[in-house]
């Protein structure tokens, strides 16, 4: 009997992995929309949700989605994000170990690039996907030269990744490491949402924009140090134009190449329903907040130690150290777990740790003379495969 | 570039895990440890070169330390099998990641609130599975993750011309970071893993000819392991000559 029950629940593992994969396709136009426990319109997005995922709304509430029926999604209220500790300085002694106050006087080198080349907007291109000539190249210049009237450097890849599918990023990846290596201070990869107009549409000093989305990739091995960024985005967006940033998606898919530079951010500007001019007079204001996130404004940076640099007494641990942390966890982990798996007892763990030692740094440190003899000996045991 | 300490530190733990995981398994890949710590010096040296393929209808390019070098290593290690059945395994295995990798790449969710995985795990995942199935084996798994994915990138080279868009495939073109090594690396965990996690579950390793010397690294100082030991000097009688060559290559 408890064979049986065995079964099925391995069954409903590997089946609800594989439905997982395809539930969360809209192919129907509509959206979901997230409610808290009173049921408030909290979130409204176009694209699939699932439960675990997570959500930094426009006034800074943390959700966590807990069910999802229909097109009406659950969440559990997290918490009030306090975003004043990533928008102002709180502590000068960090600042020494802050080199970034010798290059504060440089103008800052920003690197854009777009994952789906693909992506338009209905009212202004007509269609919601245009194979390698996407409106959302013509959003990116004007972020482009949005940032180069602030004398910015700005390299905008020209790079296509189509078709639009599951391998794209790893194709981006490519065009990533391209622009890294004209070592840019940050690096945005733009995008577009897929929701109502009127979830993305806002007017702003008497402009018609469309807001903006931030989204982490979670579990990215960088995705604590990449959460931080975003709240620091956030937290210097809402002093200069509050109301621009519509919110942060925590997801937990990917590292979307944010693992390759500390300062990536994968922005949504506006919805495939909004059209493409609102959208870059959006990311265009959105350009006035880059300055003040990578310290260009002043000589001295404003608000880089407690969010980005290792932490401060008031902040706790900093992003950038609490991914080092599960770097080294998870390397840590993942050589006890196959020590245990590949010898037989403590014994024979050790056994291997030391031979580890003996052999690995002994061309660095030079072989002890013990084992040298011992090495020696005829028919030694100490072959590695 | 403008960073504070924590990024920078951030950077530096990142990298020198990364290629300590890559060295751990390089050097399972018939190199010596000195070799792979040279294979990774010049994939991080190739990563700045790209060598051109082709210009018209698309854009078409090679890494030479994101694919080149670690498909050239694939190859070497295809050639140098023991067994012709292996080297089918191995080529078998590649041909089936690219399969999976093509499909996977159009099936499965690509936006980014969709998506469950990252599509490095996703594809060094099952190039590990599918090389364990087809080949048991670290090396064939390593073929099967790197070749696997040069493959792919051919596919998608020959979809994007078939579909008429403008495109470019750079094959490894984000170097040391690009997905043909880490799905190389995340294959041969997983082949370790899953192997390990079996040969445990069935009380210990199997032995035979052409069965690597490393299983019997510590059965002299370990009494439960005497067996072993018996069947090592077996075993030893069977390959002397090569024990000689392997002996070599070690301090």
């Amino acid at each position: 009997m408890n064979k049986l029950w065995g079964a099925v629940i391995t069954l409903l593992l590997v089946f609800s992995v594989t439905i997982q994969g395809y539930t969360h396709e809209r192919s129907d136009g509509g959206y979901y929309t997230l409610v808290d426990e009173n049921n408030n319109i909290v979130y409204i997005t176009g694209w699939g949700v699932d439960v675990g995922d997570q959500f930094l709304t426009e006034n800074n509430k943390r959700y966590e989605v807990i069910s999802v029926s229909g097109d009406i999604v659950q969440s559990k209220f997290l918490g009030d994000v306090n975003l004043s500790q990533y928008a102002k300085p709180n502590n000068t002694f960090f600042s020494i170990l802050q080199p970034s106050i010798a290059w504060a006087e440089a103008s800052g080198k920003v690197a854009v690039y777009h994952t789906h080349s693909d992506e338009s907007y209905i009212p202004t291109d007509g269609k919601d996907s245009i194979l390698g000539a996407g409106g959302i190249y013509k959003v990116g210049d004007a972020f482009t030269s949005a940032l180069q009237g602030k004398g910015m450097e700005v390299f905008h890849s020209q790079a296509k990744h189509d078709p639009h599918d599951n391998m794209a990023y790893e194709r981006s990846r490519r065009t990533v490491t391209e622009l890294l290596k004209k070592q840019p201070d940050a690096i945005f990869d733009i995008h577009r949402d897929a929701a109502p107009p009127e979830v993305y549409k806002a007017n702003i000093d008497g402009k018609d924009i469309t807001k903006l989305q931030l989204v982490v990739g979670k579990y990215g091995p960088t995705g604590k140090q990449i959460e931080d960024y975003a709240l620091q985005i956030k937290a210097n967006s809402d002093t200069q134009h509050p109301g621009l940033i519509k919110g942060i998606f925590f997801a937990k898919g990917g590292d979307y190449n944010q693992d390759l530079h500390p300062r990536s951010m994968l922005l949504e500007v506006g919805s495939e329903t909004n059209d493409r001019e609102s959208a870059e007079r959006g990311v265009a204001l959105f350009a006035d907040v880059i300055p003040s996130i990578l310290g260009k404004t002043s000589a001295s940076p404003t608000n880089a130690e407690g969010a980005a640099g290792v932490g401060t007494e008031q902040t706790g641990p900093s992003g950038a150290s609490k991914s080092i942390g599960w770097i080294v966890g998870f390397l840590v982990v993942g050589v006890v777990a196959f020590l245990f798996l590949s010898t037989g007892s403590m014994k024979e763990a050790k056994g291997k740790l030391k031979q580890f030692a003996s052999t690995e740094f002994a061309n660095f440190l030079g072989p002890k003379l013990k084992d040298k003899k011992h090495n020696n000996k005829p028919n030694h045991d100490k072959e590695k495969e | 570039m403008n960073m504070p300490i924590g990024m920078i530190m951030l950077l530096v733990v990142g990298v020198l895990v990364y290629f300590g995981v890559a060295h751990r398994i390089l050097d399972r890949m018939r190199l010596t440890d000195k070799q792979a710590l040279l294979f990774i010096g010049a994939v991080i040296v190739g990563s700045f070169i790209d060598i051109p393929l082709m210009s018209t209808p698309v854009e078409v390019s090679i890494n030479v330390g994101g694919a080149l070098l670690p498909a050239l290593l694939a190859i070497w290690l295809i050639f140098k099998a023991d067994e012709t059945a292996e080297r089918v395994r191995a080529i078998l295995a590649a041909i089936l990641v690219a399969v999976a990798v093509s499909l996977g790449s159009r099936y499965l969710p690509y936006e980014p609130e969709n998506m469950f995985l990252d599509p490095k795990i996703i594809y060094g995942i099952s190039a590990g599975l599918i090389a364990y199935l087809a080949g048991r084996s670290r090396r064939s798994a390593f073929v099967g993750g790197v070749l696997g994915i040069v493959l792919s990138d051919i596919v998608h080279m020959v979809t994007i011309i078939g579909i008429g868009i403008p495109g470019t495939t750079d094959i490894g073109g984000a170097g040391a970071f690009d997905v043909v090594m880490i799905a190389g690396v995340i294959a041969v965990m997983v082949a370790e893993l899953v192997g390990e996690t079996r040969e445990k579950m069935q009380g210990g390793p199997m032995l035979g000819r052409y069965r690597p010397e490393g299983l019997y690294e510590f059965s002299k100082e370990l009494s439960h392991n005497n067996r072993k030991s018996k069947l090592r000097k077996q075993n030893e009688k069977l390959e002397g000559k090569d024990e000689k060559d392997r002996g070599e290559d070690h301090e």
